[in-house]
């Protein structure tokens, strides 16, 4: 016969908090850094640039020059669709597509695609309050 | 009194998750990246120079000039309608652009000529439209664009006498890999931007 077990109340140690807190903060950053990846820097600064404000319909996509490249592109979307492109030759000209140069557009649904030749190749940034 | 430790545990971590977001944000940066210096128009040096008719018949393009406060040279290209500088939206309705940190800036002492490309897809009241543009130092006495395409003549796009911008508005839209530019300067010497590169040829008699 299998005596009755005794459940031992489990204690909050010192070790399991610390773990408990490392896990949490880790948790935090990742959240932050997966809704900030709208501008990075991988060796030259590109990405999505939000205006004076996050919802007032000006933004950019930048692509700064530098690194040897002799090409750069941004173009713009919003819900998905094109909505125009700045390509740009050169080793110091920055490529900058601001979305006022094409219409009015929702800031939150818009992403920019951007590449730099040698350097990176296409790839998506979104906004940063993104809502697409 | 048994709710006590989860709940304090629970607390502990939301606190902790917060000071993750925060410590992030200090790394990753906040909503707004930093403006380069060469983007950001001195006060007073804009001009509009030069202009070029729509390919069909729209209103004229036009290319704004200025200096940035680092003192790169910028060029943006739009529309012009009684005397304002400004955009087409997809709707066919004309708005004036503000001067703003938008244009093509670059070091004109590196390289003698800046070349962008802008492209404008179709909208209900707005043919699609490729518009070649730059701006070129004063040494430079010819610029030829030569579209891949045969359907699509070569031009010479003016070069603007006082600031050196120049445009090509363009009907439809075009790779920017299919205009290629030879740019000729006073010595005799040329440089081809096919946008993988650029090519340098010596002048005539040069060895």
């Amino acid at each position: 016969m299998i005596g009755a077990s005794h459940a031992r109340p489990r204690r909050l140690t010192t070790p399991l908090l610390l773990l408990v807190l490392l896990c949490a903060f880790s948790f935090g950053a990742l959240v932050r850094v997966a809704f900030a990846d709208h501008y990075h820097v991988t060796c030259v600064g590109h990405g999505f640039v939000h205006g004076n404000r996050l919802t007032d319909g000006s933004f950019f996509g930048r692509v700064d020059a530098g690194c040897g490249s002799t090409l750069r592109t941004c173009d713009l979307y919003t819900s998905g669709s094109w909505i125009g492109g700045v390509t740009v030759g050169g080793t110091t000209a920055t490529c900058t597509a601001w979305s006022a140069e094409f219409g009015s557009y929702t800031e939150c649904a818009s992403t920019t695609h951007v590449a730099s030749s040698g350097v990176f190749s296409s790839h998506v940034h979104k906004a940063s309050n993104w809502c697409g | 009194m048994r709710l006590t430790r989860p709940l304090k545990l629970g607390a502990a971590a939301l606190g902790a998750a917060a000071l993750g977001v925060s410590a992030a944000s200090a790394v990753v940066g906040g909503a707004r990246a930093p403006t380069p210096p060469s983007q950001v128009p001195l006060a007073g040096s804009d001009r509009i120079e030069p202009t070029a008719p729509d390919p069909v018949g729209g209103l004229d393009w036009a290319v704004r000039v200025y200096t940035s406060t680092s003192g790169a040279r910028c060029a943006e290209v739009g529309r012009l309608s009684g005397g304002r500088f400004g955009q087409v939206d997809a709707s066919g309705a004309f708005y004036r652009l503000e001067l703003d940190e938008s244009a093509v800036c670059a070091d004109l002492t590196v390289e003698p000529v800046v070349v962008a490309v802008n492209a404008y897809p179709a909208g209900a009241g707005r043919p699609a439209r490729t518009v070649l543009f730059g701006r070129a130092d004063p040494a430079v006495a010819d610029v030829l664009v030569q579209p891949r395409d045969a359907s699509i003549e070569d031009a010479h796009p003016r070069i603007g006498a006082a600031a050196g911008g120049f445009l090509l508005p363009l009907a439809g839209t075009i790779e920017a890999r299919a205009l290629p530019v030879t740019i000729r300067l006073d010595d005799g010497r040329t440089a081809v931007y096919d946008w993988k590169g650029v090519r340098h040829n010596a002048a005539a008699g040069d060895s």
